[in-house]
């Protein structure tokens, strides 16, 4: 303020104009030094009081660092139907050093060694020893292994977040998931399908798998293989109505967090990759197809008294009734000649367009990479439509058997079998609607009928072993033997059970297949379809209404209904027989 | 008028400077605590991410299969036909396995039935009749 009274001392003239001029410049300069020193001295505040004291706390320094950046893109979740989750990418730390900022390579050597014993002590300290500036240490290492790191202390270690997929249910569904490498690229099933989807980081992709039975039916499978001594197996469950696939097994399987270590066989997806000739319940096909192209009745009389002769080939029964049997009897006993009769009835044409019409000739649908091509006769004989109406000669996946199961006992729509829920399909790696198939294979009417004998097999043929009361359950057995070098052999089957239920209105499709089972003291030494893999389905179906809460039907039905006059039961073989003595 | 109104300037230039420099610190404030909410929700939802795939982990159905069998008795269903219900009035009590020192959790005093007879439940109307009674406040 004295600035400006200092004014005061007056002057006139010339001189005093130029002093006043000097003075205003003066003060004008003074003025502008002032405030610069002011603003310096206020940042000088502002920098070592006001913001010193927020980084005296050391955890806000932290945060600081890190800068608030955009939202990493992650690869998605897959999850099950219930939202259960099978793969996801988590955040890993991995350990790698800088050899030069390493004071003591050897001691900070030995000290790893004691975080990570699996580590080589040579390799490890020729590594800290290089010239490098960066070297990986460990990739995907745990939170208290990276704890132990950050005590040692040592400026030369350092860590890199990666993102690592996991997959909590483990083995449970491993070939219908697949799995990804280190890098995150899906390399095997809807892992390896789904690759650019998931990598786009979307919502999570939900699958039509439910791991309730997918545990369920991998139980009983295994429980199998072990009892019966088999080689592997495979099973599926479906949805009859729109063939989404709610468990689908293939044994023996592996760990994808270290699909590195599985062996090709725990690699190789049996469900719809490999292709069997599964056998009698191929007869499902010929029966239906013999029913819809021919309009047989179902009391037409098929003779199994003596092996059926067509040029040097001869087809014989497998449990020999040695008798004229009727259509039903011939479907519940599991009759090779009855069946071969009819697919010669149906002719070559008819039964390579209706397997053709349900998709057992071209691959499958499933949105997996491993879909295996059917083996299909080439070129196809008559003797192979009498082979194949009993399930030989053509070799199919355990999945487009059931899905084309599934098309003959919903009411003969057909259905493609998929593993992606909300109704959307693979197409080119996008999600697409998914077009309902609306193609009609067979009519109701003869669905209706498959159904019956479906239902005949469980409660008086070969399948009783299936039967879970209350739930009328039908379904068919499949003894097939294995090819291999110099024909058939009788010691290697595929035997195999395929379920439906409840009877009178499917709604699931259950199939297990077991590979090269050996008869046990148990089964008499059979091995065969009705003793190794209908008990197993049996138990899933148990485990299934319990795991769905689905409600026994109230009252005893008889769904077989009419078909009952056209077959011989037990009791009535036995009192025929009883009569007969007795008239002698 | 030079004087007052050169005062006035520096005065207002002054006065400017401070809020001006008030206004960036508290901005400046502002963000910091902001981008210290935005890492903690990240490292909460990074959290959430683990925790969920470690309860999808524990939850697996083998894991409560096993524990259900070793540690409560539980087991497989069968389809055996003893096994399936028919009826509601069938279901047995549920049977809590006897283990040494530990006392099953219960919210009433009554001891769990000890084997799996069939405990004939009664229709009380009485009881029901009282029941409604004392809801209604005892009008009727």
């Amino acid at each position: 303020m004295n600035l400006f009274q200092r004014r005061k001392l007056h002057m006139v003239g010339v001189r005093s104009n130029a002093l006043e001029q000097a003075r205003g410049r003066i003060v004008l300069m003074s003025a502008v030094f002032v405030c610069a020193y002011l603003l310096v001295i206020a940042r000088s505040v502002d920098v070592m009081v006001l913001q010193g004291a927020l980084y005296n706390n050391e955890e806000a320094h932290l945060y600081e660092a890190v800068a608030p950046k955009g939202e990493a893109v992650r690869r998605g979740d897959i999850v099950d139907r219930n939202g259960v989750l099978l793969a996801r990418s988590l955040k890993t730390a991995s350990l790698y050093a800088d050899p030069k900022l390493v004071t003591a390579p050897k001691e900070t050597t030995e000290a790893l060694k004691e975080i990570f014993p699996d580590l080589q002590y040579g390799d490890l300290l020729q590594k800290l020893q290089s010239k490098r500036r960066f070297v990986w240490i460990k990739r995907n290492i745990t939170p208290d292994e990276q704890g132990e790191i950050l005590q040692l202390g040592d400026p030369g270690l350092n860590f890199e977040e990666e993102d690592r997929r996991i997959y909590p249910q483990g083995e449970l569904a491993v070939h219908m998931v697949g799995y990804s490498g280190v890098d995150g690229q899906g390399l095997a099933g809807i892992e390896g399908s789904f690759n650019k989807y998931l990598d786009a980081g979307d919502e999570p992709l939900a699958l039509t798998i439910d791991v309730r039975l997918q545990h369920a039916l991998r139980r009983e499978i295994s429980n199998s293989i072990e009892t019966f001594s088999a080689i592997g197996g495979a099973g599926v469950i479906m949805d009859v109505r729109d063939g989404s696939v709610l468990a689908a097994v293939s044994l023996p399987d592996f760990d994808p967090q270290q699909y590195g270590r599985a062996e090709n066989n725990e690699l190789f997806n049996r469900v719809s990759l490999g292709v069997y000739e599964l056998g009698s319940v191929f007869k499902i096909f010929s029966t239906a197809a013999l029913l819809e192209e021919t309009g047989a009745r179902i009391a037409q009389k098929f003779d199994a008294r003596e092996p059926l002769r067509r040029g040097r080939h001869k087809i014989r029964d497998y449990h020999a009734e040695k008798r004229i049997m009727s259509l039903p009897e011939v479907f519940m006993h599991s009759s090779n000649i009855g069946s071969a009769l009819m697919g010669e009835m149906v002719g070559t044409e008819g039964i390579k367009k209706f397997y053709s019409d349900l998709g057992l000739l071209t691959p499958a649908s499933l949105e997996v990479g491993e879909i295996g091509k059917p083996i299909v006769p080439s070129p196809w004989r008559d003797i192979n439509t009498l082979t194949a109406s009993y399930g030989h000669g053509v070799a199919v996946s355990p999945l487009q058997l059931t899905s084309a199961v599934a098309s003959i006992v919903n009411g003969g729509e057909l259905v493609e079998p998929t593993l992606i829920l909300d109704g959307v399909r693979l197409e080119k790696d996008k999600k697409k609607p998914k077009q309902k198939t609306n193609v009609r294979i067979i009519s109701p009417e003869v669905s209706h009928r498959m159904r019956q004998l479906l239902r005949l097999t469980v409660s008086e043929g070969t399948g009783k072993s299936a039967d879970v009361d209350g739930y009328l359950v039908g379904g068919k057995t499949g003894t097939a033997e294995k090819p291999g070098a110099g024909g058939y052999s009788r010691k290697r089957l595929i035997s195999s059970f395929v379920g439906t239920f409840p009877s009178d209105e499917p709604r699931y499709v259950v199939y297990i297949m077991v590979d090269e089972p050996q008869g046990t003291q148990e089964s008499y030494g059979y091995a065969t379809g009705g003793w190794v893999a209908a008990p197993a389905v049996k138990n899933v179906i148990a485990s299934m209404v319990s795991i769905l809460g689905i409600a026994p039907s109230k009252e005893k039905k008889r769904m077989e209904g009419s078909l009952l006059r056209y077959v011989k039961i037990e009791d009535q073989i036995k009192q025929e027989k009883e009569q007969n003595i007795a008239a002698h | 008028m030079f004087r007052i109104s050169g005062l006035f300037s520096l005065v207002v230039t002054l006065g400017l400077g401070a809020v001006l420099f008030w206004t960036s610190q508290s901005v400046q404030d502002v963000e910091r605590s902001l981008s210290k909410k935005n890492n903690a929700i990240e490292r909460e939802k990074e959290t959430i991410r683990v925790l969920s795939t470690e309860w999808d982990y524990l939850n697996r159905p083998q894991r409560l299969e096993r524990l259900a069998k070793d540690g409560i008795g539980m087991s497989e269903p069968d389809a055996e036909e003893t096994s399936v219900v028919h009826d509601i009035s069938s279901i047995p009590v549920p049977v809590v396995p006897v283990m040494p020192g530990i006392k099953p959790a219960s919210l009433s005093n009554i001891e769990p039935a000890a084997s799996e007879e069939e405990v004939d439940v009664k229709y009380d109307q009485e009881a029901f009749d009282s029941l409604l009674e004392s809801v209604d406040g005892g009008s009727r």
